[in-house]
């Protein structure tokens, strides 16, 4: 809600500046998103002083004018002028060469009849300041300097203040509320426009127009006045059009203007109808389905039977509260109105603008609630503006409109229900942790306009007409410490009972796989939870996709079932920026349907590896990474667990690359090296290891259990063997394990090499096993023997040879 | 046989004197070889009376296992010397860069995160968990946000097609403990919540920590000192902290907090009493309890913590962004 500074202190009886209004409404909830100068409606316009005048020489009537813009450098202007009454020395207003006026005119320099004109000198009517046409502005010498810009000291002396109002204070979306709030805070009283009190409008005919309200559960109040005679010249709303201007409404015609003034100004909202449009009468019902409407803003609407509608005859005129039909429309050669005031509900209207994609003014303020006592009051007061704005010159011809009788139609029995309302005598301090006067807290009801009486229960209070927001006495509590100050409510700790608990998890929590990843040389990446359709299907088996209905961007429009395509996106941004090494991991939520429809949501840790080994260094060669580099990262991430791998058929890892890796023999998720055709669908030229795991799995929540262990010295034996490739080292460990049981220690592969004095499958590898007895020395020969053992299997079974 | 005493105090001194092997030796020799000056005082020992030789004897003796001693650690030192020097001569640059590793980086927000984790861990609140796909219930309705209530316009909803929404604030979790706890609730929930909204402040994306208390007689006081508190202690230092009245449908009354900092003020927090119909919806009976409820932005306070002017960087991850929060 956008408001002039002007309009707002116009109500209240002590001004306040912009700064002690900023605050004011701040500090009432009413935030201030931005307040700037007014807009001053017009480009290339400055104040001149008349330094010459002489007659032109083909036409009497037009005078050259010399006019001075720069005192100081003594530059003037020289222009052609009607105005006879000109004398030497006045301040005018001139637009120079390449000027725009409000009415939207380019100024050009000319020539008239034969004599140069470099601007024009302007009228009232011109700057839109007055309906003064015949005379060019006279400015007093105290209004501006020559040269500068005079909308400052003109109708633009003004600031807009863009209030961010919340949805439950839809009483503050009029100067009437803000001025009432206003109140409350500053010290001062507002002049309330609505009061009782008001001047009825004088009736001068009596054309009426039938009204028949068949859902007043939705239309609890419908007054309607046939106005003939409305005037169209517009010429005297100039005062009117700039705050309309400075609010955000565009200038339409008199009867338009003039009713979205007094909207502004009252907050109810009120339409006209062209008269013959609604000759037939009007009826407020609900919409038969499928019918249609052509609304005011071109937008062609096939209604449903949840809409309220005017009607007359057989078609909506408009649908209520929201938006006029274009028929119907008021425009600028109508003569003769039928003017609505009416009180929609809340729940007739809300929904509704949004169902229809239509925003208005009316619709607004209607779905969250006008003050349903002053429609009577608001019918009477547009009235009189129609009458007040018509120009002077213009009157003598009887311009002024004309006013039949009101015909209203009201169910009171309808009208929203202000119940009285309990608010116990220790409920504020209890909710609040301070104790208020008493005294203090009736002055502030009183100010907010409750009508409220006192027992020795506490308050009784009726919340009045206009707040909506009003129902449990929690609502007063916040009344209260709004208009006593939040900054001003002392602040208290909060005292708890303390309660020990221990950690469920002991190891592998996000907080640690994160801090091991980071300490491993991977950098925490963060990307969007969405990915693209295309790239969920990369990843996923699954037909069913978490897709939005409506996504930022078709390639964000999928919840991604994996982490890895958007780290993958991540390397590709820092590859293009010549990045050729990175480790990046993630660690959030994935999502993703399983075979019976049901969605899962599970935490995931996943990271991606491209480049060198090592960075670049004189100690380290330049190779690339490998499955060896990433298992590492992922036995060092696990080491509190027991990790195997196992070969894996995966979607998006390539087949005798890559790995299942598996946490006491469950899996837990994948590793190995992504699938070219899918690195290549993200730009990305090397290799790209990955993995991913699911972080749920990886968690433990007991503490590891001492186990004795021996004290006597181990013995280590090295052995190499030639044996075929296919032959994996898993195979050959299992048989040493399974030869020396518990006597097996340790067990390392020291050295895998081929080589041109192998055959062409076959390579070497060099074993060490460390053996240790529970509770002896191992002798010599018992070893000998059993490394015998291990040597008989590994040849036979494997066809190995010994090397020696 | 004074001299015998003053011809072994010199040779201590001399002994510790010695810089060299050579010198080393040439005193052994002076005093202990064949000719040495307490050899031959040993060999004199017989030309002594009876009574004097045992005395005379075991002194000299002394004499001479203290010579001994001397000698040796003195060499032993005179070798320590020289390895040093060895080493100081063939000593290695080091300046010479390391067999370098890669150095990993958490992300600024897990930063914050963890940051913010700890404040309320350590004041004894529980750190909670929840989905983000949520049901409408959990996201709206349960939070006093029926269908069609203006505030839902208040939350840009990203809709999935199954009709389920990506949770808009992680208040769901707090409406999920409260359903499954009994009362006192002591709990934040972080995580990371979604709306339709993007430019340099804003992100369809962002990480959410919402706060919740739930006791008797929980008050507005209780609420502002826990917010300050949390704030002074998260910026370490005593910024100036400002409450607006403002709404939300789950609080009533409900606040703004804004921080002031050297451009002014800005946003940083909702909160608020929470409504007593979002305490009975989730089976909390308002008549015995009351509660406060605050919710912010983690980005939000990573953006002003680490001087971050631009949201949309979070979730870029450019490596020049990430390798500064190391």
């Amino acid at each position: 809600m956008k408001i002039t500074t002007s309009w707002l202190t116009r109500l209240i009886k002590h001004g306040c500046d912009d700064a002690e209004l900023v605050n004011h409404f701040n500090s009432l909830g009413l935030e201030v998103d931005a307040v700037y100068k007014a807009p001053v409606p017009f480009l290339g316009v400055v104040v001149g002083s008349v330094e010459k005048l002489e007659q032109h020489p083909e036409r009497e009537n037009l005078l050259i004018c010399t006019v001075l813009t720069d005192s100081k450098r003594n530059e003037t202007v020289q222009v052609v002028c009607g105005d006879q009454t000109l004398k030497l020395e006045e301040r005018v207003v001139l637009a120079q060469d390449g000027a725009k006026l409000p009415d939207g005119r380019l100024i050009k320099k000319t020539r008239i009849h034969g004599v140069e004109s470099n601007g024009m000198l302007c009228s009232g009517r011109e700057l839109a300041i007055s309906p003064v046409h015949e005379t060019v502005w006279r400015m007093s010498t105290d209004q501006g300097q020559i040269g500068e810009c005079p909308g400052e000291v003109l109708l633009w002396n003004d600031s807009v203040m863009d209030l961010d109002l919340t949805p439950n204070r839809g009483d503050c979306f009029s100067v009437v509320g803000l001025a009432r709030e206003l109140a409350l805070v500053a010290n001062t009283d507002y002049e309330n426009p609505l009061t009782n009190d008001f001047d009825p409008v004088p009736q001068t005919h009596s054309e009426r127009v039938s009204i028949e309200v068949q859902a007043p559960e939705a239309c609890p109040i419908y007054h309607g006045i046939v106005v003939k005679n409305v005037p169209q010249d517009s010429s005297n709303l100039h005062r009117l059009r700039k705050d309309l201007t400075c609010c955000g409404l565009r200038p339409v015609n008199y009867v338009v203007d003039c009713l979205n003034y007094e909207l502004l100004e009252t907050g109810q909202p009120t339409h006209a109808f062209d008269l013959e449009k609604v000759k037939d009468g009007i009826t407020v019902r609900f919409a038969r389905a499928g019918e249609k409407i052509l609304l005011l803003d071109g937008t062609d609407v096939t209604l449903d039977s949840s809409t309220l509608v005017i009607a007359s005859g057989d078609k909506p005129v408009a649908i209520a509260g929201v938006m006029g039909s274009l028929d119907s429309a008021v425009t600028d050669d109508t003569k003769d109105i039928l003017l609505e005031v009416a009180y929609f509900t809340p729940e007739a209207v809300r929904g509704t603008a949004r169902k229809y994609g239509l925003q208005s003014e009316a619709s607004l303020r209607f779905e969250r609630g006008v003050d349903f006592s002053i429609q009577s009051q608001a019918l009477h007061r547009a009235c009189h503006r129609l009458a007040a704005e018509v120009p002077l010159s213009s009157s003598e011809n009887d311009n002024t409109p004309k006013f039949g009788p009101i015909v209203s139609v009201v169910s009171e029995n309808h009208l929203p229900p202000r119940p009285e309302i309990l608010l116990p005598i220790e409920f504020p301090q209890q909710r609040i942790g301070y104790a208020l006067d008493a005294g203090k807290m009736n002055q502030m009801f009183e100010g907010l306009e409750f009508s409220f009486r006192q027992d020795d229960k506490g308050w009784w209070i009726t919340p009045p007409p206009h707040r909506y927001d009003i129902e449990i006495a929690e609502d007063f509590v916040e009344e209260i410490c709004r208009i006593y100050g939040y900054d001003n409510i002392p602040s208290q700790p909060l005292q708890a009972t303390v309660h020990l608990q221990g950690s469920k998890r002991i190891r592998g929590d996000s907080r640690e796989l994160r801090a091991s990843l980071s300490a491993l040389g991977y950098n925490e990446a963060m990307t969007y939870s969405f990915i693209h359709e295309n790239a969920n299907e990369m990843f996923s088996n699954n037909k069913k996709l978490p897709e939005l209905a409506n996504p930022i961007s078709l390639d964000r429009s999928v919840m991604r079932c994996s982490i890895i395509p958007g780290l993958l996106s991540a390397v590709a941004y820092n590859t293009a920026r010549q990045e050729s090494a990175l480790r990046l991991f993630e660690y959030g939520q994935c999502f993703e349907y399983d075979v019976s429809g049901e969605l899962h949501q599970r935490d995931k840790v996943a990271g991606v590896l491209v480049g060198t080994r090592h960075p670049e260094s004189w100690a380290s060669g330049r190779e690339s990474i490998d499955f060896y580099d990433v298992k590492a990262d992922l036995e060092s991430l696990l080491c509190y667990t027991k990790v195997d791998f196992d070969s894996v058929d995966c979607k998006w890892l390539q087949s005798g690359h890559s790995a299942s890796v598996k946490v006491k023999d469950q899996i837990v998720g994948v590793v190995g090296r992504v699938k070219q055709n899918i690195r290549h669908q993200f730009e990305l030229e090397q290799d790209v290891y990955a993995f991913e795991l699911d972080a749920t799995l990886l968690l433990r929540s007991e503490y590891a259990s001492f186990a004795e262990f021996s004290p006597f010295p181990s013995v280590r034996r090295d052995l190499a063997f030639v044996l075929d490739k296919s032959v994996t080292i898993r195979e050959i460990e299992t048989v040493v394990r399974d030869t020396l049981n518990s006597l097996l220690w340790d067990f390392v592969v020291f050295d895998v090499f081929g080589g041109s004095q192998f055959a062409d499958n076959q390579h070497s590898i060099g074993i060490g096993i460390t053996l240790r007895h529970q509770s002896r020395t191992l002798q010599d020969e018992e070893v000998n023997d059993l490394m015998n053992e291990v040597v008989d299997k590994i040849t036979t079974q494997f066809h190995a040879k010994l090397r020696t | 046989m004074g001299s015998v005493n003053d011809t072994f105090d010199s040779t201590l001194r001399s002994v510790q004197s010695a810089q060299t092997e050579k010198e080393l030796e040439d005193i052994r020799v002076q005093a202990l070889g064949r000719k040495g000056t307490i050899t031959l005082a040993l060999r004199g020992l017989k030309d002594l009376t009876p009574e004097q030789r045992p005395v005379e004897g075991e002194k000299i003796n002394r004499y001479k296992k203290s010579i001994e001693a001397a000698l040796e650690q003195r060499r032993t030192e005179l070798e320590a010397g020289i390895s040093e020097q060895n080493a100081a001569i063939d000593g290695i640059d080091i300046s010479l860069p390391s067999r370098a590793r890669y150095k990993g980086s958490l992300h600024p927000v897990t930063q914050a995160l963890t940051r913010i984790e700890d404040i309320f861990l350590n004041a004894g609140y529980d750190v909670v968990h929840g989905p983000e796909i949520e049901d409408e219930y959990h996201n709206f309705e349960a939070l006093n946000i029926p269908a069609g209530h203006p505030a839902r316009d208040m939350h840009d909803t990203f809709y999935l097609r199954d009709g389920q929404v990506l949770r808009t604030h992680t208040s769901p979790v707090q409406i999920r403990t409260m359903e499954s706890r009994e009362p006192p609730i002591h709990i934040i929930c972080p995580g990371r919540v979604y709306r339709c909204d993007y430019d340099r402040t804003h992100t369809p994306m962002f990480h959410q920590v919402e706060g919740l208390v739930v006791d008797r007689g929980v008050s507005f006081a209780h609420l502002k000192h826990t917010v300050i508190e949390f704030i002074h202690t998260f910026f370490e230092e005593s910024v100036e902290v400002r409450f607006r009245p403002s709404y939300f449908p789950f609080t009533e009354p409900s606040a703004e907090v804004d921080v002031k900092g050297t451009h002014g003020w800005s946003e940083v927090m909702g909160c608020g009493m929470v409504h007593p119909r979002v305490l009975s919806m989730s089976n909390v009976d308002p008549e015995e309890f009351s509660g406060f409820a605050f919710g912010f932005g983690a980005d939000r306070l990573a953006m002003l913590k680490f001087g971050i002017r631009d949201l949309r960087l979070m979730f870029e991850n450019d490596l020049r962004f990430l390798n500064q929060f190391r």
